[in-house]
């Protein structure tokens, strides 16, 4: 096999063309390595032929508790054998009712494409599978048996996203028996599935796991990703790839952080200046057929697309057409500089509270969200970072607060803050038909210690709580029974450290948040810790949260993935150990995930991949 | 694809209205027949909004109302055609900086576009040239199949060969300036795609003054049927432009009659670049009538390369006329200020596919970047296919996919050195050794590489894991290694090849038999001065065999600096890497001494540090706070070396022992050691950080940062024009500072600005 070593120059050519044919048929040598399964680790050792040396991908799939199941499974008992088949070999029978049927007949068409994304060579929805098979390879059939019992197309707070699996193999059928109680459930159980299938190298075919037993329920109804469109622009393929690795983490929110001050990318049919005005540049736009496009995407992944029009701050451009039509100024402080003085970031912008006609437009806004969304079971008021100094330094807020007697102080102005809540939340409802949503606020001052339940009422409010693990005001909030979603910015603000993106020095939550601070982040024992008390049941889950000021399309996957499945597996499992056994698990399922076609990034080198277990601390 | 769409979905640009493949089967049905209705429910939606409106009427007064219900109407006439309307804003240059106003329908419209070519000393030109520069403010409009080269004069073969290519590179980054090129579709330019291209390579072949005169002097007759007969309608396009939108619809009328040409004069025959190698140029573009010349002169290929590269930073696309304009006059004169601009990229800890590798070509070469130091294999994998010692590969490598075979590297090396790069390999030693090593145990030649039991803890053995060292006692590890070492002078003809030495781990050794019976035997303690002495061994004998390898022809090794480097190493046989944090005492010793030295603090310069927590949640070797573009740009060598007492650091004259500070410091490397990277993050984490880093080694700008929203603009302009490119750099702002460039300051920035406008 070695080259000739006194190989001259001038024959070096013909050395290499004498070669290639020799290149070429190197590495279809089987790898001189192979893994056995020790104490639940898959070792690698040399192939030496005598011993049943495994593939990488068998060790996975069938060593250890779970395999390499993620997010691990609430009850899981996955056999140590694997059958082979080749994906176009899959059979289907449901039981369902109508509108959960067609939702199931897509999930099960995702499925079966995942498993095509198995191959190494897949590429544009398709893979060359080539064998060369034996017999009972071709003749063997992955079979879904698969029956939803309850009728629900729509996911809300109390759906049941549970389901059991149960896989068995007798003669040349390996059937999968999936009962679920929702349709959300059922797809999920799909995802569980897939992850019970790998690649098989050397006789390219897919191998699953002949024998598995899965009952399983996530911890928290609310497991969320944020994404804020709005400082930089993501296209709509690049949020159809955020839903598909959501779908793959079970992760079953998406909130939508659309507009803030920098831009306004929706476009309203009613209100298209927004756009017009708001938007960063003409293809920078989502129109209506995107948004619903994206929401009945999201719902047959089993996520729920919520949509945030955060207020009365965090709006600016876009609202500039209202003095125009003779509608006043809609938003005060709208690029007003130096920035510092009137808002958190440039640049500033706040709702002009004093004009009534403002309240028009936020009412139509509305209208056109929740019809874009519907039907919507939350709704974002966002709320957040209101800078009293805008609204203090604006002739007009200043004189209509005198006019009025509101008085000018701090507390008069969150008095005004939480009037514009309360008007917000009729006009949505209105909106919304007279049906009452629960709507989502972030914290903020009028969340403030003592205040929160003096303008918010803790049945028509979720808090999402942005602070850090340790701040009282986490208990305080649990003990005035308002319910909660963490986003605890200390562990789940996957936009920290990189440099400021004004002035010098690293950005305001540096350092970055690892996998491991992601994963490490237990939400009843934050409220045990402040409080004594778990609140199981008013923390209704936890959301991770990608603000775009340094991130767009370019680097979306590799900013949000793997964190995002860590984070997953806190809020679908809410494992009572720390990230360290999660390790070899998780870095199979950014694998899986690069598969899919996320640019997930690595968190280490593809030697710890294959030599589980060594890369310890 | 776009001209395929029905009519209706044509005013609304923004997406392809197709999924991905089969990956959303249910959305291939649902968005056509959800885009129909999407503009009758405008009509229903706005009707019935009118008519609340009527009823809750919120106005105050009549008049309102009609403007309002005016203005909805004018919304609901133009909402099909709504984007097609001009953007409302337009921009002036104000101080340098290009500030956003609402745009006043009689007033001049200024797209940001033009404003970012034209606007403050250096328009967006990246890195800064350091020469003379002279820009109009004025911009004219052409169309991109209106451009071409007129002359590409050049007494080599070779040299015009490699002109046709990079004249082909510029011109898809000019067609990827519309917006609607397909991201996707913007990969690097296979050999294949450039083989297509015949009726480039006969054109300008060889300097035929006949010809070249015939080119000079083309008739009016000729000018004519150029501009009736846009240059790709006859011949079958090249691969990328028959993607580019600007075939698909005409430029306007009057941008449909500028014709732009291209001179380029290369007056010597260098076609390999060597740290001699001028890279200096002069560009002069100047607009007479409906002409623009671009002139081109250099002294090399590389410089008429940069020049090119500078060229397409002066033009932009127009959104007014389908087409792209150019600014009207420029002069420049422009020239590197460090010869070795590199960036090391680590494939052993995680493999790079090829692709992956040239489109980091593209972007150094965006940069004026010039050395590509490849460092292939580590501990955790051997990815080069050796063909003198297959085994390595067999062994070492990852997976059956993840090899670099001899005509994968040809080819990258190939098409670095068009880009401008040249290519230095890397097979370090001793340490970082194990994979690949295993195979010759089996054989009889006992252990290639030591400490590479995994029942041992690595920490005891190495930096990280896997640990292991090569065995510097095994006379079989030598004639293996000069095998390497030949596989490396044929794949890559190297002018230098990296030794590695870094992160020598001596309790490795410390700690195998082998070496303890070696040192007894021959009566030696177990002492650091001993084990400085093994490396030593190692070193010289791997430098005895690079040389024999290299037969005959000059290889420069370089090395990483050390304590063993510094006491055990010649200094005027290698180079030095520098990676001691910036302002360690040390590094002013090297110069003092006379080394000749490349910059790698790791404290400022390592793109690794982003997102560090591989093995366990701590970061390693990193500094606390993450290297910034800021860090990037603000580490100047010659600064460092002034500030730890090397006197007249920036002088040109020699000292008087005969050194000159400034041909000891070669330039600067930034590394990307890929412990979590691979070619998922490549990009984003190394761009654009490394666009400062650039700046720093071809500029070397010797103010502070003070006019740092100068420099963060055009960097910001940089960022956006890689994107275009196709390579996904990360943004370091909101989009909205790139649109408003004077909007996102800090205090000082502001305070800087104010006392400017009161000095005014």
């Amino acid at each position: 096999m070695r080259g000739s070593t006194t190989c001259s120059a001038t024959c070096l050519l013909a050395c290499v063309v004498l070669l290639i044919p020799t290149t070429s048929a190197f590495f279809s040598l089987p790898s001189p390595w192979g893994y056995k399964c020790v104490n639940s680790t898959c070792v690698k050792e040399e192939n030496t032929g005598v011993s049943q040396a495994r593939t990488l991908n068998f060790c996975k799939l069938t060593c250890g508790e779970v395999g390499v199941l993620w997010p691990r499974p609430t009850k899981a008992v996955v056999g140590d054998n694997v059958v082979e088949f080749i994906p176009t070999n899959v059979t289907q029978k449901t039981t369902c009712q109508q509108g959960v049927c067609s939702l199931l007949d897509q999930a099960v068409r995702i499925f079966k494409d995942n498993l095509h994304r198995h191959h190494p060579e897949y590429s544009k929805g398709w893979a060359t599978w080539v064998g060369p098979w034996d017999p009972a390879t071709i003749a063997h059939k992955l079979h879904l048996d698969i029956t939803v019992e309850g009728g629900e197309t729509r996911l809300g707070l109390n759906t049941d996203e549970s389901y059991t699996l149960r896989v068995s193999t007798s003669g040349s059928t390996t059937t999968a028996q999936i009962i679920a109680p929702s349709y959300f459930g059922a797809r999920h159980a799909l995802e569980t599935l897939t992850q019970l299938t790998e690649y098989e190298e050397n006789r390219d075919t897919l191998m699953v796991v002949n024998d598995a037993t899965v009952e399983d329920s996530p911890a928290f109804a609310y497991r969320g990703i944020l994404l804020d469109t709005s400082r930089n622009f993501f296209d709509v393929k690049s949020i159809e790839r955020t839903l598909d690795a959501m779908a793959a983490n079970k992760l079953n929110t998406f909130h939508w952080h659309i507009t803030d001050s920098h831009s306004f990318p929706l476009y309203l049919e009613t209100l298209p200046k927004m756009a017009y005005y708001g938007a960063y540049s003409s293809r920078q736009v989502y129109y209506p057929a995107d948004v619903r496009h994206l929401v009945e995407y999201g719902r047959v992944r089993g996520i729920r697309v919520l949509p945030e029009f955060d207020a009365p701050a965090h709006v600016g451009n876009g609202f500039q057409w209202g003095e125009k039509q003779g509608l006043g100024k809609l938003a005060v402080c709208v690029n007003q500089e130096p920035w510092q003085s009137y808002c958190v970031e440039p640049p500033c912008g706040q709702l002009n509270l004093a004009n009534p006609k403002m309240y028009d437009v936020l009412g139509q806004i509305y209208n056109e969200m929740v019809e874009l969304f519907s039907p919507i079971d939350l709704f974002h008021y966002g709320g957040d970072e209101v800078n009293l100094n805008c609204w203090n330094t604006t002739d007009e807020i200043t004189s209509w607060m005198d006019e009025n007697n509101f008085g000018r102080d701090a507390d008069a102005y969150y008095n005004q803050w939480s009037v514009f809540q309360e008007k917000s939340r009729q006009l949505l409802t209105a909106a919304n038909a007279g049906k009452e949503v629960p709507g989502i606020l972030w914290t903020s001052h009028l969340t403030e210690e003592g205040r929160a339940d003096q303008y918010l009422d803790p049945t028509k409010y979720i808090i999402q709580i942005w602070t850090t693990g340790t701040d009282k005001l986490i208990g305080e909030l649990l003990e005035k029974n308002f319910r909660v979603i963490f986003s605890n910015y200390d562990h789940w603000y996957l936009d920290c450290g990189f440099g400021a993106w004004v002035g010098e020095g690293n950005n305001w939550c540096s350092p970055y948040k690892g996998w491991q601070a992601v994963y490490d982040n237990n939400p009843h024992e934050i409220a045990a810790n402040l409080t004594g008390n778990t609140y199981t049941n008013s923390i209704l889950g936890g959301e991770a949260a990608l603000w775009s000021e340094q991130v767009d399309e370019t680097s979306l996957d590799s900013r949000l993935w793997p964190r995002g499945a860590a984070l997953a597996e806190r809020l679908w499992t809410n494992p009572s150990h720390n990230w360290e056994p999660a390790e070899t698990r998780l870095i199979h399922q950014r694998q899986r995930m690069v598969a899919r076609g996320i640019m997930a990034d690595r968190i280490q080198p593809q030697w710890c991949h294959q030599n589980e277990g060594l890369c310890y601390l | 694809m776009a001209a395929k769409q029905p009519p209706s979905t044509r005013a609304r640009p923004a997406f392809s209205p197709l999924p991905i493949g089969a990956s959303s089967p249910e959305a291939a049905r649902e968005r056509p027949e959800s885009r129909a209705p999407g503009r009758k429910a405008v009509r229903v939606a706005l009707l019935s909004y009118l008519q609340k409106l009527w009823i809750f009427s919120p106005f105050s007064s009549m008049v309102e109302m009609k403007v309002f219900v005016a203005a909805a109407l004018l919304a609901l006439a133009a909402a099909e055609g709504y984007f097609r309307l001009p953007n409302p804003y337009s921009y002036s240059c104000q101080d340098g900086l290009c500030v956003k106003e609402e745009r006043i329908v009689s007033g001049e419209y200024n797209s940001l576009d033009k404003c970012q070519i034209t606007c403050g000393e250096y328009g967006s030109i990246w890195p800064q040239p350091t020469g003379k520069v002279e820009l109009s403010k004025e911009t004219v409009s052409f169309s991109p199949l209106h451009m071409r080269v007129t002359k590409a004069a050049t007494s080599d073969n070779r040299v015009a060969r490699m002109l046709d290519n990079a004249i082909q590179h510029f011109t898809r980054t000019i067609h990827f300036l519309h917006p609607d090129f397909p991201q996707t579709e913007k990969q690097p330019l296979t050999p294949e795609d450039f083989e297509n291209t015949g009726h480039f390579n006969q054109k300008f072949q060889n300097e035929d003054p006949a010809q070249q005169e015939q080119y000079r002097q083309r008739s009016e007759y000729d000018r004519n049927q150029l501009r009736q007969r846009p240059r790709y309608s006859r011949e079958e396009p090249e691969s990328f432009i028959r993607r580019s939108p600007f075939l698909r619809k005409r430029s306007n009328p009057g941008v449909e009659s500028h014709n732009v040409n291209i001179e380029i004069t290369v007056t010597a025959s260098d076609h390999k670049l060597r740290l001699d190698t001028d890279e200096s140029y002069n560009l002069v573009i100047q607009t007479v009538g409906d002409e623009t010349t671009a002139t081109i002169l250099a002294s090399t290929y590389y410089g008429a390369r940069h020049a090119l590269e500078t060229l397409s930073q002066l033009i932009a696309y127009d959104d007014i006329n389908n087409a792209v304009q150019v600014v009207r006059d420029a002069q420049i004169q422009d020239a590197p200020s460090f010869r070795y601009r590199g960036f090391m990229l680590d494939t052993g800890r995680n493999f790079y596919p090829k692709e992956d590798l040239m489109k980091l070509l593209d972007s150094m070469a965006y940069n004026k970047m010039n050395y590509f130091h490849w460092h292939i294999n580590d501990a955790a994998s051997f990815p080069m296919y050796s063909n003198r010692v297959p085994k390595m590969t067999y062994y070492g490598a990852y997976d059956a996919r993840k090899v670099y075979y001899p005509e994968d590297i040809r080819e990258i090396v190939e098409y670095a050195n068009l880009r401008g790069i040249s290519v230095i390999p890397e097979i370090g030693g001793p340490a970082h050794n194990a994979a690949g090593w295993q195979w010759a145990q089996k054989e009889g030649k006992g252990k290639l590489a030591l400490c590479t039991d995994s029942n041992e803890p690595w920490f005891e053995l190495s930096k990280e894991p896997p640990s292991g060292q090569i065995n510097p006692i095994n006379p079989e590890v030598y004639p293996i290694l000069g095998e390497l070492y030949r596989d490396l002078m044929d794949y890559f003809d190297p002018e230098m090849v990296h030794m590695g030495g870094d992160d020598v781990s001596f309790k490795c050794w410390q700690s195998s038999e082998e070496i303890q019976q070696y040192l007894s035997q021959t009566k030696r303690e177990s002492t650091s001065r001993e084990y400085f002495e093994l490396w030593n061994t190692y070193q010289s004998s791997a430098y005895n065999k690079l040389q024999e390898a290299a037969q005959g022809r000059q290889v420069t090794p370089i090395i990483y600096s050390s304590s063993f480097a510094r006491n055990y190493i010649d200094k005027d046989s290698y180079v030095f890497q520098i990676s001691e944090f910036a302002n360690e005492s040390v590094i002013a010793d090297y110069i003092k001494n006379g080394y000749k030295v490349i910059f790698s603090n790791q404290d400022q310069w390592n793109l690794g540090c982003l997102t560090n927590t591989w093995v366990g949640d701590k970061a390693e070797n990193c500094p606390s706070e993450v290297p910034t573009w800021e860090n990037f740009y603000r580490n100047s060598p010659l600064d460092m070396l002034e500030y730890l007492g090397v006197n007249n650091a920036r002088s040109d004259i020699q000292q008087a022992d005969g050194t000159n500070t400034k041909n000891l410091v070669l330039g600067g490397e930034a590394t990307l050691w890929s412990f979590d990277t691979d070619a998922n993050g490549l990009q984003s984490k190394i761009w654009p950080r490394m666009s400062a880093f650039a700046e720093r080694l071809w500029t070397d700008p010797q103010s502070s940062l003070s006019g740092t929203s100068f420099t963060q603009k055009r960097l910001n302009i940089q960022r956006q024009r890689m994107v275009y490119r196709g390579i996904a750099a990360d943004p370091l702002q909101p989009e909205f500072c790139l649109q408003d460039e004077g909007a996102c300051f800090s205090r000082e920035q502001y305070r800087a600005r104010t006392t400017l406008n009161n000095q005014q």
